[in-house]
């Protein structure tokens, strides 16, 4: 019986390293995808117990960083996916930022953050993982569970939006 | 703007907020206590589903597998040589239409009777081709419709579904984005109304303007599953064939 409670506190401890060590690169790649804080948080956390929950972790714990990414989509998707009312706040908050800042740098940087955030789920996260993740578009294609091909259509597809931002085309 | 610039922009984004601070431990252990929760909740889902099976199976009722009132045909019109399914997946051509799609196996299809008139993308309308899930009494389907651009210039083929056919008419939200189908530009939406959810392509050729459409009823899990993503997953395999003979409709569709 001891020895089944040390093991269960080791696996706990294994669990608790593995999130401490995963967490903030995670929410990192769910801010980007939903310039939310508390919904990144939010997501990173539902991406773990949903690891646990589904007994991947007595599998490989180490799988969670990958299983982590892909929770991150879909349940992103789920979330913002039809928000047409989220696209309205951004293109006014843009246009308050345009009125509000004389700073040419500041202006840019908002208006793409509102561009990377106003794209379709599928774009931006093609454009998050491409360029942010640094991942080859073979594992694009894995997560986003799509061809290749499909994922150069839908870098090109955020890419061609971003460049239409006149302080970036200026 | 270079590769650089939106690299530079991300990692100032991703730095714009700080990172919270991360205690694993306490839910480490909601994420243990749930993945109990589930394990007992999972075994007795069982039995209760095998109580269920061994004592009631035959008493439901038999369903009718399918509620469209057309004629539906097994019979294909040949599909170019070129294009080969995915596993499952089946190719659906359509000399009428000239397009060529796949869908999922298990679904059926019937062709128009004939060419389109910007009618309603009904499940029943006869000038539009349509392919659906048997099993879901018309709940998802899938409807192929195109019709040459005559003197309507290419730039001139609309991003939205004519109101006539009424796609996306009670729209409550949207998303969409432009897209390529076969090397032609095009327009991707999927919109969602109180009755029904869906998503739409409007792509034009030089010569014709298609407009696919998967309707989806108004119910959260079939709207997740015939998602963007499987969309999508139809779309890029679509073939335009603007140039291909103009088939006639097909003699089977006729009631």
């Amino acid at each position: 019986m001891v020895a089944d409670m040390d093991v269960d506190e080791e696996h706990a401890d294994r669990l608790t390293e593995v999130y401490e060590r995963s967490a903030p690169a995670g929410f990192r790649f769910a801010y980007l995808l939903t310039g939310d804080r508390a919904l990144a948080e939010d997501l990173v956390q539902e991406a773990f117990l949903r690891f646990v929950g589904r007994l991947h972790h007595l599998r490989d714990p180490e799988a969670f960083d990958a299983y982590m990414r892909r929770t991150i989509i879909n349940l992103s998707k789920d979330t913002l996916r039809r928000r047409a009312v989220e696209r309205s706040y951004l293109e006014r908050r843009t246009a308050e930022l345009r009125e509000g800042h004389t700073d040419r740098d500041v202006a840019a940087y908002e208006s793409m953050r509102t561009a990377l955030l106003s794209l379709p789920q599928r774009p931006r996260a093609a454009i998050v993982l491409r360029y942010y993740e640094d991942l080859p578009e073979s594992e694009i294609a894995d997560l986003l569970r799509c061809r290749p091909a499909t994922v150069r259509s839908l870098v090109a597809r955020g890419l061609e939006a971003l460049r239409q931002i006149p302080e970036v085309t200026a | 703007m270079t590769d650089q610039d939106v690299r530079a922009f991300l990692e100032r984004m991703a730095d714009e907020e700080p990172i919270p601070f991360v205690d694993g431990s306490p839910l480490a252990r909601k994420a243990r206590r749930r993945a109990t929760r589930t394990i007992v909740l999972a075994a007795a889902g069982l039995v209760a589903a095998l109580a269920l099976v061994f004592a009631g199976a035959s008493l439901l009722p038999e369903t009718s597998a399918d509620v469209v009132p057309v004629t539906d045909t097994t019979r294909t019109q040949t599909p170019p040589p070129a294009h080969t399914a995915a596993p499952g997946f089946s190719t659906f051509h359509s000399a009428l239409q000239q397009i060529t799609i796949d869908y999922p196996d298990g679904w059926k299809f019937r062709y128009a009777a004939e060419p389109w008139h910007e009618g309603p993308v009904a499940l029943t309308a006869r000038d539009v081709d349509v392919i659906y899930d048997p099993s879901l009494h018309g709940d998802v389907y899938l409807v192929l419709a195109s019709e040459p651009l005559g003197r309507v210039a290419r730039s001139d083929w609309p991003v939205n579904p004519p109101s006539s056919t009424g796609i996306c008419a009670h729209a409550t939200g949207v998303d969409g984005g432009a897209i390529r189908v076969d090397g032609a530009s095009g327009w991707i939406e999927s919109c969602g109304s109180p009755t029904a959810g869906g998503h739409y392509v409007m792509v034009a050729t030089d010569s014709r303007g298609y407009l696919i459409y998967l309707h989806v009823a108004d119910d959260r899990a079939l709207q997740r599953l015939y998602d963007g993503d499987f969309f999508d997953t139809l779309i890029e395999t679509v073939d335009l064939e603007p140039d291909a003979p103009l088939g006639s409709s097909d003699p089977l569709a006729t009631p």
